[in-house]
Parts: C-alpha cells; structure tokens; sequence
C-alpha cells in the first residue's frame, strides 16, 4: 500500500506543520489516556468518564458563544477544561455522593452537556466565528489544533503525570480496597475527586484528537487491551501508553494517505487491536497449558 | 503484656441511616484473647468491624482499643477482610498487595523504605506465601489469598488481628490449615474474628461470643443453648447436628 512513491510523499507530509502537530497531539493523547485509562479501567469508571467527556460537548459550545459574544480569547478547550472540571468536582462532592445513585448523576450530567452544547451551538452567529460543525466536536477535529492546544495540552500533561507518580502507592492502594487504604491512613475521599479532576483534565486533552464521543474509546481499548496480560499497574499503565502510542500514530498516518477522519480512524484500529489481543491471549494460554503438560510429563518420565 | 484489656466495648449502638443495626454492645477482650463472634447474616458482625475500625461513629457507648478511640487506635489493628470481594483481574501482585500493610508507617511520602520491605518479607514468610511474591492476586487458589490477606495485616505489626469470615468459602482442608495459622498468631497477638458459620468454632478459639443484634458472651469457648437461641432464634438441635467441630457441650442424660 505505502510504496517507494507514496512513502516520499508521506516523507513530505511529515514537512507540513499542521501534519506535526497532529503526531504531537497524538502522542500526548496517548500518554495521557495510558495512565488515566488504566485508572479509569481498574475502578470500572467507564461510564462515568463517558459522563464527564460529554458535559465537555457543553463547554466547547459555550466557548463559541463567548466568542460570538466578545471574548475571542476564551477558547474552546479552555471551555472543555472548565465545565468537566466542574462535572468531576460534583461527582466528588460528599453531599451529592450520599443523596443520590452515582448512575443518575452521570446521567443527568451526561445529556445536560449535550443539550446544552447543542443550545449554545445554535445561538452563535457563525458569520462572526469561524465555524465548526456539531461533528467535529463530537469526533474531532485533530486538523484545526493550533500551538496554543499544543501547550495547553502539555501543561494538563504535566499536571495529570505529577500527580499520579506522587500518590501512585496511594492510588494503587486505594483502587484495589479502599476500605483498607481508609484504615491505613489514606484519604480515600480526597484522592477519589482527585481523580475524577484527573479524568475530566485527560479529557480536555483527548477531546480535539478524538471528539466528545470518542474519548472514551482512546481511555478504555488501550488499558483493556493491557489489562490482559499484566499482574502490575505500573505496567499496565506503560503498556497501555505504548498502545495508545502506536495505534494513534497508525491511525494519524493511514488517514491522510486514506483521506478518512483521524478519531474514527484510531478508534477502529484499537477495536481491531482489541480483538487480536483477546484471540492472541487465548492461544497464549492455550501453548502456555500444552507446554506445561509436556515438561510436567517430562519431568515424570 | 498478659492481662490488659486489648478492646473495651461500652454500651455500643451503631447501625446505617438512623437505623440500628446493633445495640448497646458491651465486649471486653484481654489481651492474648482468641475470640471467636458467630451470629447469623444481617446479625450486625460487619457493622461492629466497621465500628471498631472507625469507618462508621458509633451512635451511642464507646470503643477503645488500649484506651485509645478507634480513630487513633486503629493503629494496633490488623484487618483481614473478606477477600472473596476483590476484583480477579486487578493488576496487582503478591507483594504489592501486602506492601499496602505498610501503608501508615510510610505517609505521605511517595515510596516504600528498606524496613517496610523487610516487614513484608518477614510477614510473607510468616504465612508462607513469600516464594508467591510475584504472582498475580488473581492466580491463587482461595486458601492461598486468605493467606496474603492476613499478610498484609501482619505487616503493620499489629497487636490485634480482626478477622472477617476468614474461611468463607474454602474447603474443610483448607479451613483447618488457615486455624492453624491464627494459633500460631495467637502466640503473639489477639485475636478477633466473626464468622456466621457455627461449624468453624473450633478447638482454636478461647472464647465465644454469639451476635444477633446484642452480645452474648460466655466465660469460655463452650457455647451454650441459650446463647445460641437468643443469637439464631430458631432450635438449638437444627444446629449441634452434623458439626466438624463440636461447640455444644454434649447433652444431659435424661435416663
């Protein structure tokens, strides 16, 4: 498919400013779901980083209608960043903990972001803005990323990468039995929030890569995929990284020669991956088993 | 030191929401104690755990344990969970799970010291899991996890060791290997655990107490009728039979 030509040509690309700074948002979307999409994935916090990722849709739609109102500097992400923020710190909230199913405020939350972002979406006069379709908010739009998102996104980097090294015992501790990690001296309730901010932070930076609804897949197929064949966090979070890494820039690479949208792209490259991996384990297991036979029947004779 | 009154329980009540679940508990355990509280599911065993490692205020009396509130006291405890609870497909291994015994002696600082790995070693060894160090929490068999758990209790060098169900759904075989275990303990800590399975108060405990709603407790480890109907409410018979180990003293003849 890439032959001597095509491959001079994607050489080339490689030259255009925006092709690099697709490959660098890539790779710190990519480290950043691998550590905070092992965490999301052990707590079985699927459903609320799904919650979280789409309140996002209402702050990016808010952004644009302070646009449209004036304030040409309130950009998008910065929207993202603030309305998910705000999302995580109310799951965390004690009160809201205590008087109401987590379920039903993920719920509430999740379709309240998507009302709303389509509300605000209505509201701008695009003659003032420059446009951007429902779409690309929903499945990226990895083409329009400028410097700025750049920098942002590896500031959250840097951010989400302290912490979690800091308190990673205290994480792993708190994950795995948190009324042990209460007992001993950890404060379960804080760490708790402090990781929904963590997610609500990954997915400000994921969110121009893959698009409101897309999050979700880059935080939960690349951990998946790891948690298959590894007994530690920490490799499973570096595991996940290097999936995360490779699948995104396959998928960058394979949608400008295929001319297909980037997220969708990634994101189906990971279900493949996903599934080669629970095949591969089985045959894995199945020659690990056959193996062992054979040297326990060795070992007899 | 022999003599001193590990956990003093006055006049406890807690429970969920406003509701009791137990009330106005009085235990006292000597140190040294084996003590064994059997009492029916819904009998309110979690809930006294709960209330002794501070995770839940009592609603009236009073906990201490070596005269400190649960809150500070807790540092001498050594919690043994029910493991049959944990996620399978956690990544974590042996000696990481262990390591989170250790948890209070490190703080807030980001990683384990020396002493803290000896500790784990040292409790790993105790309980004969230390050649398993590297293995996945989730390839033991049931027997073996228990094992881990009481590990991570013992490497906080506790003074007491609370038990939770510790032979919930292991064999006969291995049940016995895991009384033995906590014997051998016994020799250095007290020891506390609820269980609802009268079949386990075996020739290990020194005492008994029976738990349903209140506290019932004996001057030893013998069990009597009226414990046991207060705690099971229904007849003692359907019990006694068909025991591994006997708790009833035998009845009295009749003839």
């Amino acid at each position: 498919m890439i032959d001597g030509h095509n491959m001079l040509e994607f050489i080339d690309y490689l030259q255009l400013p925006f092709v690099q700074r697709m490959i660098i948002a890539g790779l710190l979307s990519a480290l950043a779901c691998g550590v905070i999409g092992t965490i999301v994935v052990v707590r079985r916090n699927v459903f609320i980083a799904g919650g979280i990722s789409h309140t996002a849709f209402g702050g990016i739609g808010m952004a644009y209608y302070l646009q449209d109102m004036g304030y040409a500097w309130f950009d998008p992400m910065l929207g993202a960043v603030l309305v998910t923020t705000g999302a995580a710190l109310l799951l965390g909230f004690e009160p809201v903990r205590k008087r109401f199913r987590e379920d039903s405020t993920i719920g509430v939350l999740w379709v309240i972001g998507m009302a709303a972002g389509i509300l605000f979406h209505n509201m701008v006069n695009w003659n003032n803005v420059t446009y951007v379709s429902p779409e690309s908010i929903l499945f990226g739009d990895i083409l329009l990323i400028n410097a700025l998102h750049l920098r942002i996104m590896a500031a959250l980097l840097l951010l989400i990468y302290s912490f979690t090294l800091f308190f990673f015992k205290d994480i792993e501790a708190a994950c795995f039995d948190e009324e042990f990690a209460r007992i001993s001296g950890v404060r379960v309730s804080l760490l708790n929030t402090a990781l929904l901010v963590l997610i609500a932070l990954t997915v400000t930076i994921l969110v121009k890569v893959a698009g409101v609804v897309l999050v979700l897949a880059m935080l939960t197929i690349p951990a998946a995929i790891t948690n298959l064949f590894t007994k530690r966090l920490s490799t499973m979070m570096i595991g996940a990284t290097v999936t995360g890494i490779a699948s995104t820039l396959l998928g960058i690479i394979l949608s400008i020669e295929l001319d297909l949208p980037p997220g969708a792209v990634i994101v189906i490259l990971m279900g493949v991956l996903f599934l080669l991996s629970l095949s591969g384990r089985s045959v894995y297991y199945r020659m690990r088993t056959m193996l062992q036979g054979n040297s326990s029947a060795a070992a007899k004779e | 030191m022999k003599g001193d009154v590990a956990l003093d329980i006055r006049g406890l009540s807690a429970g969920y929401d406003g509701e009791l679940i137990i009330e106005n508990i009085d235990l006292r355990v000597q140190e040294g104690d084996f003590l064994g509280i059997i009492g029916p599911n819904g009998g309110g065993k979690s809930t006294l755990l709960k209330a002794i490692l501070g995770l839940i205020e009592p609603m009236k009396g009073d906990i201490r344990i070596y005269g400190d509130p649960p809150q500070k006291g807790r540092r001498y405890l050594g919690y043994v969970p029910q493991y049959t609870v944990f996620d399978r497909d956690f990544p974590i291994t042996v000696q990481n799970v262990v390591m989170m015994g250790r948890r209070r002696m490190k703080g807030i600082r980001p990683w384990y010291s020396m002493s803290d790995k000896d500790a784990v070693k040292k409790a790993l060894t105790d309980v004969g899991m230390w050649e398993h160090r590297r293995k996945h929490i989730g390839q033991l068999s049931g027997g073996q996890k228990q094992r881990v758990y009481i590990a991570r209790a013992l490497a906080s060098q506790p003074k007491i060791l609370l038990l939770d169900e510790p032979t919930a759904s292991v064999d006969a075989k291995v049940e016995d290997s895991i009384y033995k275990l906590l014997t051998e303990l016994n020799r250095e800590m007290t020891i506390v655990l609820v269980t609802h399975d009268i079949g386990i108060i075996s020739s290990h405990v020194s005492n008994v107490a029976c738990m349903n709603r209140h506290i019932f407790k004996g001057d030893g480890k013998e069990l009597t009728e009226e414990m046991l109907q207060e705690s099971y409410q229904c007849p003692v018979d359907l019990i006694a039979h068909g025991l591994p180990h006997r708790v009833l003293p035998p009845h009295e003849k009749h003839d």
